[in-house]
């Protein structure tokens, strides 16, 4: 008779399950191979930098590719130094820049150059041209169109014809665009429309890094799976999903440690690797992390160097005076706070007819909400007080402005609203705010929103929805209020302010529906004018318009709090620029000591 | 036998053209366009259109009317809801919106993942719930019998979202019994899928183990049972033999319904330890309304569905020697 | 105690959801080899639950035998280990139910669930456990048995299923089978072969056999002596024959009534009137007093009740009104039954 027990079963289960789980766990530690452990809080869509659109990918894809410029590691406020290009550009007027590229830069090695068995052919001018191309080609519904369009000579024209082309037939780059010219191999000229002072910065920009054409004919449409670029690392290994590993591109162009910085830099140990041959470290990896308790986890292990610090593990890490915890400081972590280019803000629809003809009802709902309450509850005190749209960070930001606006006042806002209902020609209805999440933050800002326009007088109700039903809201005009903000792209206010610009509307970046004609003129006329104090005035005016009008109840400018073992060298918080992982150091010792058993 | 396969695979014609028309409503009707992602947050109104006409998107919903009327038959039929149809059912998959990665390429590579985690989960819960349920069915109405319905109640009522933060809080971090996260294929991975699994096993044990007791204890109210005992049969041996075949019918039932919630489950424990699967990618393409992603899984999931019924079907047979395949 | 199987006084209690039912109250009956006990009652006046009392059958933990004894053999069957008595269940003491379509395993084969209770009592190789099975089934005529043995029970018809309950239950040969309405089920051709097999196999074998049934025509044609049951309790107790003469207690009387009878003109039969008293809630005094054709406005009738005296020998009776029960001895058994020389 075969008598089981039952409960045999499970023990047995258990043990196998258990025995799993008792393997063993870094192999890359012993071999003193210096490794730079990161994560990547979202999905890597694809390493073609024609398409790359959101921080995540751009993260990645810059230790790949570089482009014609890049920004001073170290240096504040941040200032731009020539990365494939030898200098900064020659031209008399402001229509014609030419550059020159650095001589013995060179792709590194793929399948792709077939004519060299596999070797990387060096980078030439007409790379540069055919990547822009590639942005300006409609057929390839590329992200990045907004950063040429209507500047460069011809360029609007050969999308216009990539436009005509019927299905099937092929797209000849060949086709000459009058505004891009390589005269020579090393020479790149670009001839603008109008004056366009913020390109340099466009240059910095990941999608302008040049493609070679023989790794899009050869790779077709898996191109975004196979980077191939001149970068100081090579994709060695990529799952979706799970990890990117990328290794030291051994071909990399001869580049140094900068030799100078910004004060301070030299007592925090920035300096110490200044004119070193770049990069230190051999391998990166990045391991796809979703959700805020395992990061923290394996930051806490030392399975990461550097990590953010989740809402529910601030106060672990962080006491009220804003200090890292001793316990942190025991385990070599440092703590680095630094500003983000970042405005938040709850947006009016203009088009609206209740909020958009109603300008006390706007000033009344932006005085009704006590920042520094909202600051306090919702981030941890990670956040500034925004007086309007350009963040502190900029040279622009201007401390001593107080925006009445912006400044919580109960009484005056009841008083506004008065005025609103006499505007609006009766009593006002049940503003609706939309805001893009359902989870539990979302939820309690809205209650706290809902509470303090409830304080004033005026009823609200939040519609709580997912990301892109959110933009589907707000990009065909449909939304009353809107919960939002604004990451800075480049360190111009300009690209604050196009968001207000009449001819950027939804579906556009003016999401506000803002029109105001001296607002237009004024930004039409900086948009042309290089940094000055002049600019900077009209920049300011503008600035105030948007204050006064109040299409926008500006919160908050992020500030972000940074955790990073002392292990991981020359880390500096940079805000634009991606491509860092070539200045960083990892001091392989000193992190075995600290996590080896 | 055959027949009866044959049979049962043209029945799921209507089901699967059934799946498509809701898929089609679906896209439809739920709020938001891959557009506005794909033009990325500076474009202009003239990119979007752009983008639209790329994906198909300014083709007419249902008939192209005009080319209709001119005569142009294959034209007219050009439209959202014919290439819908055209498409899937030709499992002519395009390349997913947002990665731009061919999409059966990418089930390929996730759906092992997701299966690696899953199957031992699944298998692992039936048999340690099919074991305690039969020792909670002999014990029944004994100490042994409360006290474990009342664990199972407990554990039913603690949401799965605290077994994976406690378990990877103090089992993976604290202890270091088993990886925080990861996941690497081949044998690496039952390293990375043990404590995921036993979370799962864990969270889903409480209900399974006490629907299963009730399965068992209504098999054991039965007149064969009384028999068996009559014969002189001990407990286990009735319990093991008699009861446990008989139960099989109904077990068999729910192992195919809780297919699509432990899809739900592994969601939750693949984003939690990181496991490339198909739970992540279901959630990213709905998260950004990559609709041939979304329709392609849906539409697989449903022809899984429809062959999952069947080797249903087909476990009864071998079961139980009343039910034939005809 | 010289008796193959004697129970005394037994009583058995169910837990229910709305209180403690005593199923079987004091119960005490016998049966000797080659004797058949018919025990009768309306369904749920517990004369199943004395018999799965005896095998040890009731449910446990909402059933509990709270008192009495199963003499089987010279030994008290209720003090025996759940090892113990699961030796002579199946094996000495074999018994056959009502549902021959349930009772049996739907989902193995006749042959396996033969086979099983051969192998569990008998150190046979499994080969020749077949074989036996094979043979069992010949003797309860099961036709092409060597074929039938790998059938399924819902191949075979009510009748068949039965035959093949009964060569299960006698596949070990068993001293005493217990047969809780066996025919009940099938209908009236089937009902008559399965009891002349009974009773074929019963002077074979020189065997047992309680049955229990609530119609008075199988006791008729099968029992030696007849236990008639009614709200837990043996009313009246004696021969087959003596029943048959003259019942003398009224439950026993109207059934009687109740049973149609060839040439009576009379369409309607005679059912007892009133209701079978709820368990939980058993009237005072003699059970039957509420629904008993002699009156129920006797005093003593409505609080006392009546046990069972030995009103003549070899009849036992339970009841006030029967002459002469007043001056008879109290005897749970008959003591002297009047057909104790058999032929059998």
């Amino acid at each position: 008779m075969s008598m089981k027990n039952p409960l045999i079963l499970t023990p047995v289960f258990l043990l196998v399950v258990l025995f799993a789980g008792c393997g063993g766990d870094d192999q890359d530690q012993a071999s003193g191979k210096m490794v730079r452990y990161l994560s990547l809080g979202a999905k890597v869509r694809g390493m073609d930098p024609m398409d790359i659109g959101d921080t995540t990918s751009s993260s990645v894809a810059s230790q790949i590719f570089e482009s014609l410029y890049q920004y001073h590691y170290l240096k504040r406020p941040y200032e731009l130094i020539p990365c494939l290009a030898e200098d900064f550009p020659t031209g008399e007027d402001q229509l014609t820049y030419t550059f020159k590229l650095r001589p013995g830069v060179v792709f590194a090695d793929d399948p792709c150059f077939t004519a060299t068995q596999g070797k990387g052919r060096q980078l030439v001018a007409a790379d540069f041209i055919y990547a822009w191309k590639r942005i300006a080609d409609v057929k390839n519904i590329s992200k990045n169109w907004w950063i040429f369009e209507d500047h460069i000579v011809g360029l609007d024209e050969f999308r216009d014809y990539t436009g005509r082309l019927k299905a099937g037939e092929n797209v000849d780059y060949m086709r000459p665009v009058e505004g891009l010219q390589a005269p020579d191999d090393f020479t790149l000229v670009v001839t603008l429309k109008r004056p366009w002072p913020q390109i340099l910065y466009l240059l910095a920009h990941l999608p302008t890094a040049p493609v070679a054409r023989e790794a899009v004919q050869y790779y077709g449409k898996s191109i975004h799976n196979h980077p191939v670029g001149t970068g100081p690392y090579m994709l060695k290994d990529w799952k979706r999903g799970n990890k990117i590993v990328m290794v030291r591109n051994p071909r990399f162009r001869q580049e140094f440690y900068p030799v100078e910085g910004s004060p301070g830099d030299r007592e925090a140990g920035l300096l110490e690797d200044a004119g070193k041959v770049l990069p230190f470290v051999d391998e990166a990896r990045w391991q796809v992390v979703e959700e805020d308790q395992p990061r923290w986890l394996i930051f806490m292990r030392g399975q990461l160097d550097a990590s953010g610090i989740p809402k529910d593990f601030y106060n672990r890490a962080i006491d009220p005076s804003r200090q890292l915890r001793s316990e942190m400081k025991d385990k070599g972590i440092r703590l680095q706070i630094f500003r983000d280019p970042s405005t938040y803000w709850y947006g009016f629809n203009m088009e609206d007819p209740v909020v958009g003809t109603n300008k006390p009802l706007r000033q009344a709902m932006s005085m009704a909400i006590n920042r520094p309450e909202y600051v306090e509850i919702f981030t941890n005190n990670r956040a500034e007080v925004a007086q309007g749209v350009i963040p502190p960070l900029f040279k622009e930001y201007d401390p001593e402005v107080i925006n009445p606006n912006c400044q919580y006042n109960p009484e005056r806002a009841r008083e506004l609203l008065k005025e609103a209902v006499e505007v609006h020609g009766g009593p006002l209805p049940t503003i609706t705010i939309s805001t893009p999440g359902t989870d539990t933050l979302s939820r309690q800002m809205g209650e706290y929103v809902t509470l303090a326009m409830d304080n004033i007088g005026l009823k609200v109700k939040i519609d709580y929805m997912d990301w892109p039903s959110f933009q589907d809201r707000i990009k065909t005009k449909s939304s009353q209020v809107f919960q939002m903000g604004w990451v800075a792209d480049y360190p111009d206010p300009e690209n604050f302010m196009q968001l207000f610009y009449s001819k950027n509307v939804s579906p556009g970046p003016n999401n506000f529906n803002y029109r105001n004609q001296a607002f237009d003129t004024l930004y039409e006329k900086a948009k042309a004018m290089p940094d000055s104090n002049e600019r900077r005035r009209i920049y300011h005016q503008m600035e105030n318009i948007i204050r006064d009008d109040c299409p926008a109840i500006f919160l908050v400018h992020g500030v972000a709090f940074v955790l990073h073992y002392n292990w991981l060298k020359n880390y500096k918080p940079h805000v634009f620029g991606y491509g860092l992982i070539k200045y960083q150091r990892i001091d392989v010792a000193a992190r075995q000591k600290s996590v080896g058993r | 036998m055959v027949s009866y396969i044959i049979r049962r695979l043209l029945y799921a014609i209507p089901t699967i053209l059934g799946v498509l028309l809701i898929t089609f409503i679906l896209f439809n009707l739920i709020p938001g366009d891959p557009s506005y992602d794909i033009a990325g947050k500076s474009a202009s109104a003239e990119t979007i259109a752009e983008i639209r006409r790329e994906l198909g998107f300014d083709k007419p919903r249902f008939l192209d009317t005009e080319a209709l009327s001119q005569g142009r038959i294959a034209a007219a039929f050009d439209s959202q809801f014919f290439n819908h149809f055209r498409n899937t059912l030709t499992l002519n998959f395009p390349r997913s919106l947002t990665s731009h990665e061919p999409i059966w390429d990418e089930i390929k590579s996730r759906a092992p993942a997701s299966l690696t985690l899953a199957a031992p989960m699944f298998i692992g819960l039936i048999a340690t719930s099919i074991a305690i349920a039969l020792v909670v069915a002999f014990a029944r109405g004994s100490w042994v019998d409360t006290i474990l319905v009342f664990i199972c109640v407990v554990g039913m009522s603690i949401p799965m979202l605290s077994y994976i933060l406690f378990g990877q809080h103090y089992l993976a971090y604290e202890l270091g019994w088993f990886p925080i996260l990861g996941y690497e294929s081949g044998m690496q991975a039952f390293k990375y899928i043990a404590l995921p699994c036993l979370l799962g096993i864990a969270s889903g044990l409480g209900s399974y183990v006490r629907f299963y007791r009730t399965v068992m204890l209504d098999e054991m109210r039965s007149d064969y049972v009384r028999t068996a005992f009559a014969k002189g049969l001990s407990s286990p041996r009735v319990l093991f033999k008699h009861v446990l075949k008989n139960a099989m019918i109904p077990i068999i039932t729910t192992l195919v319904l809780s297919i699509p919630f432990l899809f739900l489950g592994s969601l939750l424990l693949e984003r939690f330890f990181s496991i490339p699967g198909m739970g992540s990618y279901f959630l990213d393409a709905f998260n950004s309304r990559d609709f041939p992603v979304i329709n392609a899984m849906v539409f697989t999931t449903s022809l899984l569905y429809v062959l999952g019924q069947l080797v249903t079907d087909i476990c009864y047979a071998l079961v139980d020697p009343r039910i034939s395949l005809r | 105690m010289n008796d193959l199987l004697q129970i005394r006084g037994l009583c058995t209690e169910f837990r229910t959801e709305d209180g403690l039912v005593r199923a079987v109250d004091g119960v005490s009956w016998q049966v000797n080899p080659g004797r058949t006990l018919g025990i009768v009652g309306e369904s749920g006046c517990g004369k199943s639950v004395s018999a799965l009392s005896v095998m040890g059958l009731i449910p446990k933990p909402s059933g509990e035998i709270v008192g009495g004894q199963v003499w089987f053999k010279g030994q008290d069957l209720l003090k025996l280990t759940e090892r113990q008595i699961r030796e002579i269940r199946g094996n000495e003491i074999a018994m056959i139910f009502q549902e021959p379509m349930t009772s049996l395993n739907p989902v193995f084969t006749v042959g396996n669930q033969i086979v099983e209770a051969i192998k569990l009592h008998q150190k046979l190789r499994t080969r020749d456990a077949w074989d036996l099975a094979v043979e069992s089934l010949q003797r309860v005529g099961v036709p092409s048995a060597a074929e039938r043995v790998y059938a399924y029970p819902h191949q075979l018809s009510g009748g068949m299923r039965q035959r093949v309950m009964i060569a299960m239950a006698l596949s070990c040969h068993p001293a005493v089978l217990i047969a809780d309405e066996p025919t009940t089920a099938l209908d009236v051709t089937i009902q008559a072969q399965i009891l002349e097999l009974l009773r074929r196999l019963q002077a074979g074998e020189r065997m047992a056999l309680v049955l229990i049934t609530h119609d008075l025509a199988v006791i008729a044609q099968i029992a030696h002596t007849v236990a008639v049951m009614y709200a837990s309790r043996i009313v009246e107790y004696t021969s087959v024959e003596a029943l048959f003469d003259q019942p003398l207690h009224p439950y026993t009387q109207g059934l009687f009534r109740s049973l149609p009878r060839l040439g009576q003109k009379k369409r309607r039969l005679d059912a007892i009137g009133g209701t079978v008293p709820n368990p939980l809630a058993f009237p005072s005094g003699c059970k039957f007093h509420p629904r008993c054709p002699l009156g129920c406005d006797d005093k003593r009738c409505q609080s006392v009740e009546p046990n069972l005296r030995l009103i003549r020998p070899g009849h036992v009776l339970a009841c006030f009104k029967a002459a002469g029960y007043e001056d008879s001895p109290p005897c749970d058994i008959p003591t002297q039954a009047p057909t104790e020389v058999s032929n059998g």
